[in-house]
C-alpha cells in the first residue's frame, strides 16, 4: 500500500516512460512531472526528462522510474496517478488526479 | 488616496482634483469646452500614471503571458505590441492587459485597480518560468498625448513619430532623459503614451504645454472616452463579463490554442450564448443618472430588466449652453439595437441606444 499523498506511476506508464527515453529496463530515469499554467481550465500537465533535480523537488522511486516534482506542482498533484493508455484510440499519458475539480472538453487541462 | 509624480505641478497649476480608483488626479484645469475643442481639434497631455505598470523580464514571460491571456503574444517583436486579455476559467474578463515589447523587457500596463489582481492571478499560473514581474509605479509617471496634433507636437520636439504604427514603442532621448513612447492610441484614433522616470515627469509635462499641449483633465478625458465607446474596468470591465459583451474581439486570436478560458469564450459565440452588448446611451433628460442604475424595458406591457447604465458624462455644445448626458451600458442583446428606447427608476428618464457608427474618434 502506498500513502495516497503521493504520486504514483504505473508499470505500463513506466514502462513507456522507460521505451521513450531509450534506457535499459533497470536504469534509473528522471521523469520530470508538473503542472503549468495555461490550457482551457486554467492548468495542464507537464511531462519531460530531466537530468537536474532542484533543491525544493519531490523525489519520488517507483517501477524503475525517478519522478520529480517541484514544491508547488505538487500541490495540485499530490495523490495523482500517472497511467498510460495505448491503443489505437489511446490518449498516451494520463494524469489521473484527484484534486481535479474540472477538465476541459479535450481532457488536457484541469482546474481545482 | 494615491497621489501621481505629476501631483504638485497639477496643484501648481490649480487643478480641481478628483478621486478615481483611488487616486488624487486632475478633474479639470480650465473649462469643459476648451478641454473638449483642444482634444477634438488640436492636442492635449494629461497624467495617465495611475495606470499600472510592470517592467516584465525573463526568457518563459511571453511563452507565459501567452498561456494565460486571449491574444497571440509569443513572440512579440522588440518594437511592436500587443492587447491582450486576461480572462478566468470562466471567460470572464479579470482586464486588458497592453503589452509593448522592448529590446530586453516588455511593458505590461494594467486598469488602475486591477494592479494587484493582474499580479496575484499570473504568480497563481507561474511554477517553473523564468519570469519577473516588477511593478514600475514608484519610479515612472505616464503621460498621455491625444488629439489629431499629437503627432506634430512630438516632431516638434525632435521626436520621430511617422513609423509607428499602432502599438508600437521605441525609446527617445529627451534633454538627456530616457522616455518610452508608445503609440496606445486609447481612443482608436493616434493617441500616445510616454512613459519616463518620475523625477523628471514634472519638467517633461511643462515641456509639453511649453510645445502647445492643453492639460486634460478626468472628466473631459472619460467624456472623450464614453463617446468613443471605449469600455473602462470599474466601470463596464468586471469579471462579471466576458470578452464578446464588451467588443473585445479584436483581441482574441482565434488560431492560436489554448488559453485560460478560450474553451468558454468560444463556446459562448459558437452556441450563440452571449447574452449582452456594450451600447452607447443618450438620456432625454436633466435627472441626475449614475453609472450601475437599472435599465427597463417600456415597450412591454411589463417592464423587464434591460441592462445596466455603466458610465456617464456630460457632453457640453461649444456653441451652445445646452448640456447632453451620454452614456454607455451593458444590455440585453434584443435590446442593444439602435433606437430602442429604455426606461430607468419607473421611466423617470428615457434612455436611447445609440449605435457606434457615430463616434466621433473612430478607430483608424
Amino acid at each position: 500500500m502506498t500513502t495516497p499523498l503521493t504520486i504514483n506511476i504505473t508499470e505500463n506508464a513506466a514502462k513507456h516512460v522507460r521505451e521513450f527515453t531509450g534506457k535499459e529496463e533497470r536504469a534509473a530515469v528522471s521523469l520530470r512531472v508538473g503542472v503549468k499554467g495555461g490550457g482551457c481550465s486554467g492548468l495542464t500537465y507537464d511531462l519531460g526528462v530531466d537530468s537536474e533535480t532542484r533543491p525544493e523537488d519531490k523525489v519520488i522511486e517507483q517501477h524503475g522510474v525517478t519522478i520529480l516534482i517541484d514544491k508547488k506542482s505538487y500541490i495540485f498533484l499530490a495523490g495523482t496517478t500517472l497511467d498510460y493508455s495505448g491503443g489505437l484510440n489511446g490518449k498516451g499519458f494520463q494524469f489521473n488526479n484527484p484534486n481535479a475539480k474540472t477538465t476541459c472538453g479535450c481532457g488536457t487541462s484541469f482546474s481545482v | 488616496m494615491k497621489r501621481t509624480p505629476l501631483h504638485s505641478v497639477h496643484a501648481g497649476m490649480d487643478a480641481k482634483f478628483t478621486e478615481t480608483f483611488g487616486w488624487e488626479i486632475p478633474a479639470s484645469f480650465s473649462d469643459v469646452s476648451t478641454e473638449y475643442l483642444a482634444a477634438r481639434d488640436g492636442v492635449v497631455v494629461i497624467d495617465r500614471s495611475y495606470l499600472g505598470r510592470f517592467k516584465v523580464t525573463g526568457k518563459d514571460a511571453l511563452d507565459l503571458l501567452n498561456r494565460l491571456s486571449s491574444n497571440a503574444v509569443d513572440p512579440l517583436p522588440c518594437g511592436t505590441g500587443k492587447a491582450t486579455i486576461l480572462t478566468t476559467n470562466k471567460g470572464r474578463v479579470i482586464d486588458l492587459l497592453h503589452l509593448f515589447a522592448r529590446d530586453s523587457h516588455q511593458l505590461m500596463v494594467t486598469s488602475p485597480q486591477t494592479l494587484k489582481r493582474v499580479a496575484e492571478w499570473i504568480e497563481r499560473y507561474t511554477f517553473l518560468e523564468e519570469v519577473n514581474f516588477e511593478e514600475i509605479m514608484g519610479n515612472t509617471a505616464m503621460i498621455g498625448l491625444l488629439g489629431p496634433q499629437a503627432s506634430s507636437l512630438l516632431e516638434s520636439l525632435g521626436i520621430r513619430t511617422s513609423e509607428l504604427e499602432p502599438y508600437a514603442s521605441t525609446d527617445v532621448n529627451v534633454g538627456g532623459i530616457t522616455v518610452t513612447l508608445l503609440r496606445s492610441d486609447p481612443f482608436g484614433a493616434v493617441g500616445y503614451d510616454l512613459i519616463l522616470p518620475a523625477k523628471a515627469a514634472s519638467d517633461f509635462w511643462e515641456t509639453l504645454i511649453g510645445a502647445g499641449a492643453v492639460p486634460l483633465g478626468e472628466t473631459v478625458f472619460d467624456l472623450l472616452r464614453i463617446e468613443s465607446g471605449i469600455p473602462r474596468h470599474g466601470r463596464e470591465i468586471s469579471e462579471a463579463v466576458n470578452p464578446w459583451e464588451m467588443n473585445f474581439e479584436k483581441f482574441i486570436d482565434f488560431e492560436k490554442g489554448c488559453y485560460i478560458g478560450q474553451e468558454v469564450v468560444l463556446r459562448l459565440n459558437t452556441y450563440k450564448k452571449v447574452q449582452r452588448s456594450l451600447v452607447a446611451l443618450s438620456f432625454s433628460t436633466d435627472a441626475e443618472i449614475t453609472f450601475g442604475e437599472k435599465l427597463h424595458s417600456i415597450q412591454e406591457d411589463s417592464e423587464k430588466d434591460a441592462g445596466t447604465v455603466t458610465s456617464v458624462a456630460w457632453r457640453t455644445n461649444p456653441h451652445s449652453i445646452k448640456r447632453e448626458l451620454i452614456g454607455l451600458g451593458v444590455v440585453k442583446k434584443v435590446y442593444a439595437v439602435a433606437g430602442t428606447k429604455l426606461g430607468i427608476r419607473g421611466q423617470q428618464a428615457v434612455v436611447t441606444v445609440q449605435g457606434f457608427a457615430a463616434r466621433r474618434f473612430d478607430a483608424t
